[in-house]
């Protein structure tokens, strides 16, 4: 229930996201070591490292997602997530862009007329280029 | 009911944008409005009553929203209504042929703890898609009623009345929580619940339910609600503490929509591609998009125009007959007749019939769903030009009237975007201002006097786009970049008549009653002011010497002191313009004016006074709506500024290359 698939990164290069995950995941296991004794700390502890995991299986598969700005008409792809601001975010998620929900382009450039959950929203070239798409196939 | 006292129950309805609710608030109320598909037509507040077995309801048409989330002035007008208001039952029409996205705001309201009643309408689209309900179960899912209807033929409304009126019989305190998130997240909410249960005031203001989900998914504006809580540290501590990551809730929320469907709905197909699917193929295509669009808009303006020619002639000429039915103006009384109401009022009247044609045209546009489109198509270069796709029709609307116009600016969400859209619409040459420039061109202008006329709109629109470029950039309240697009378009659909006779009847009514007040008020003003002190010349009369003492001011722009009246007069209505010549020439009937004006004007200084007529002023009644939209004397006033000085500007550029031109050749 609390997988990190398809949250919203900024900028941040993925593997960079990556590296600092390693480094965090050492310190934890240096802790652990070290308090071995404490029940209650270490599986806090093993939860975090749990999650961070799950961050970096989700950078990935982020990383092998397409902006959906590159699809032309007739493409069809799995919502991964966004980068880009928390406004337009909530806004996409109102608009039932959720992650993992199916999109399929009806028209293409400039901007693009997509379905999603039965209704047609169209995007301005801008922001469909923020929205990472897992494409069929692959 | 003996004893009991009469209420009211008050009841408001809400739904997405395009999914029929103004159609079902004029079934139920009767009144007569237009059925807009553009965001934003539904903004004002608009209230109507009905009785259904002879009980009283007061119904509020809210504004199309897809969320309560506050960030747009139409979703915050919606959700601070139905929280402050607390409206006995909340109508929320779902669009049964696009249900999955309907009931996001449906699951939104029911944790409002709002008394919903579900019309699930157009059933009929539904069905086309082979869509099959399991009413009663979804109403079991939901916990609300559920009532199918079909608003454009008037079907299941008696049961929604029905609806309405037991659902403010037995209105329930607390509502049981039907829709719930997984178990995880329903521990964090319970946890900021209970300690908002301990503060007796919020508790009984708010649903703590919703406060509580509201607060975990940070919406600010519920942050400020609970501001002046002596718990407020505390509750803001343990919503840290247990912090959900926002997003969570709308994909929870669209999973529980997934399983109410799944057990209610048969038939769903994913991704069918329908008729209008294929239409926008053509009409939103990378290369025809832009030529269908101008196409379009060159058969509006040519349909508006060409058609009403014959009806305006006809109109004329019986202006010119009634005038001179009393014989000569030898008496005030026959002169106030043939000069002041036939001469100016009278020629002004001609000009409903391009009003009427213009707004058929448009309505049909609007209707058939393709100006959301042509805002999309147009996104791209409105963009460039620093504003959003949205600001297109607000601009397009201020060719027919800068009035509505500034209006339907409300449908833009983002602050800055919306006032520069505000800003430049007086720019767009509105219905009023081509009566200037058809008298003026078509005197000075000849065989040429067609392409005078559209310059004038093309120098409308370039100045447009200067201002808003140089608004962007200069104006530190208004520096940064246009939102982004998002918008959903809604299927194509057939027009109905009687919704587009309707539209351009209410807009023929705003200027038939512009005519019986202010056009009339002018004209016997200026009539007035013309012919007194009785039987001298004109140029000794008031409006000579009014005329005389602002001459100095625009006689460096060549303007004679008819022109700088007609130009002071001007400000209450452009119309005035016109009627202010048919006036002080003193003659009916356009010929002769056009003669008259040959005599006062050269062509140049005839270009440049239709430039500052487009220019220098938005009329009164415009700026009032600027003022009531914007909230702001600050930017009213500087709008005042900034046009004249643009038009004192552009004219006298017109003035000086006119006459280096003239002058050399």
């Amino acid at each position: 229930m609390f997988g990190m698939r398809g949250r919203i990164f900024g900028a941040k290069k993925i593997h960079e996201i990556e590296e600092k995950v390693e480094h965090i995941h050492e310190d934890v296991e240096h802790v652990l070591r070290s308090h071995s004794g404490d029940e209650e700390l270490s599986s806090h502890l093993k939860e975090i490292d749990e999650h961070l995991h799950e961050l970096i299986a989700d950078s990935k598969s982020l990383e092998s997602g397409v902006p959906l700005g590159l699809l032309s008409a007739g493409d069809e792809g799995v919502v991964l997530g966004y980068c880009g601001g928390r406004g337009v975010a909530k806004r996409l998620l109102e608009l039932g862009f959720t992650p993992s929900s199916r999109v399929k382009v009806i028209s293409g450039s400039p901007g693009l007329l997509v379905d999603v959950k039965g209704s047609r929203i169209a995007l301005g070239r801008g922001i469909a280029m923020k929205i990472l798409v897992d494409l069929d196939g692959r | 009911m003996a004893g009991e006292k009469e209420t009211v129950i008050r009841v408001a309805l809400i739904g997405n944008p395009n999914v029929g609710k103004t159609a079902i608030f004029n079934n139920l109320t009767g009144s007569r409005q237009h059925v807009g598909n553009w965001p934003g037509v539904t903004v004002e507040k608009k209230t109507g009553r009905c009785t259904h077995r002879e009980i009283e309801m007061e119904i509020v048409d809210l504004p199309g929203t897809y969320s309560l989330e506050a960030d747009a002035i139409d979703e915050r007008i919606a959700r601070d209504y139905i929280i402050d208001e607390k409206p006995d039952v909340v109508v929320d029409i779902v669009d049964a042929s696009n249900i999955e996205r309907n009931l996001y705001l449906t699951l939104l309201l029911l944790e409002l703890g709002a008394n919903v009643v579900v019309a699930l309408n157009k059933m009929d689209i539904a069905a086309s898609k082979n869509y099959e309900f399991d009413i009663e179960e979804l109403s079991l899912l939901l916990g609300v009623p559920v009532i199918p209807t079909v608003a454009t033929t008037q079907s299941g409304m008696g049961e929604l009345r029905d609806a309405i009126l037991s659902a403010a019989v037995r209105r329930e305190k607390h509502r049981k929580v039907t829709i719930g998130y997984s178990d995880d997240i329903e521990a964090r909410i319970k946890e900021v619940e209970e300690l908002i249960l301990t503060d007796t005031y919020l508790a009984n203001t708010y649903p703590p339910r919703w406060l509580a989900i509201k607060l975990l998914e940070k919406d600010e504006s519920v942050m400020d609600r609970i501001s002046s809580s002596p718990k407020r540290d505390q509750i803001l501590e343990v919503t840290r503490r247990v912090e959900v990551n926002a997003d969570t809730f709308a994909e929870e929320r669209y999973r529980a929509i997934d399983r109410i469907l799944h057990a209610s709905l048969a038939g769903r197909r994913d991704h069918a591609l329908t008729t209008s699917d294929l239409l926008d193929r053509v009409f939103l295509h990378k290369r025809l998009g832009i030529p269908v669009f101008l196409i379009l808009m060159w058969a509006t303006f040519q349909f508006a125009f060409t058609v009403s020619e014959p009806f305006m002639v006809m109109l004329e000429r019986v202006f010119g007959w009634l005038g001179g039915l009393l014989g000569d103006p030898t008496t005030p009384l026959i002169s106030l007749w043939a000069d002041g109401i036939c001469g100016g009022l009278g020629f002004v009247l001609v000009f409903i019939f391009p009003i009427m044609f213009l707004f058929i045209a448009l309505a049909i546009l609007e209707d058939s769903g393709y100006l959301p489109r042509a805002a999309f198509v147009m996104d791209r270069l409105m963009y460039r030009i620093g504003l959003h796709g949205r600001s297109f029709i607000p601009m397009l609307m201020g060719f027919g009237c800068n009035l509505p116009a500034i209006m339907a600016t409300r449908s833009i969400g983002d602050e800055k975007d919306r006032l520069i859209t505000i800003l430049i619409n007086p720019l767009m040459s509105c219905g009023a201002r081509l009566p200037v420039y058809v008298l003026i061109a078509g005197a000075l202008f000849g065989t040429y006097a067609g392409s005078a006329i559209f310059s004038m709109y093309v120098l409308g629109i370039v100045l447009a786009i200067l201002m808003a470029l140089l608004f962007r950039r200069f104006i530190p309240g208004l520096r940064g970049k246009p939102a982004p697009f998002i918008m959903e378009l809604p299927p194509y659909a057939r027009p109905a008549i009687k919704s587009v006779l309707l539209y351009m009847w209410s807009r023929a009514v705003v200027f038939l009653k512009k005519a019986g007040t202010i056009l009339l008020g002018g004209a016997l003003v200026l009539w007035f002011m013309a012919s007194f002190p009785w039987g001298r010349e004109i140029e000794s009369s008031y409006a000579g010497i009014l005329g005389h003492t602002l001459e100095p001011l625009l006689a460096p722009l060549g303007f004679d002191w008819m022109a700088a009246i007609a130009l002071f007069f001007g400000f209450l209505a452009k119309e005035i313009v016109v009627e202010t010549f048919g006036i002080l020439y003193g003659v009916g009937g356009e010929d002769a004016i056009t003669g008259a004006v040959a005599a006062h004007m050269t062509p140049v200084t005839g270009l440049a006074f239709m430039a500052f007529t487009l220019i220098y002023l938005p009329c009164l009644a415009t700026l009032g709506m600027v003022k009531a939209e914007t909230g702001s004397w600050k930017w009213t006033g500087f709008m005042v500024l900034y046009q004249l000085v643009l038009a004192y500007v552009v004219a006298g550029i017109i003035v000086l290359t006119g006459n280096l031109i003239t002058g050399v050749l």
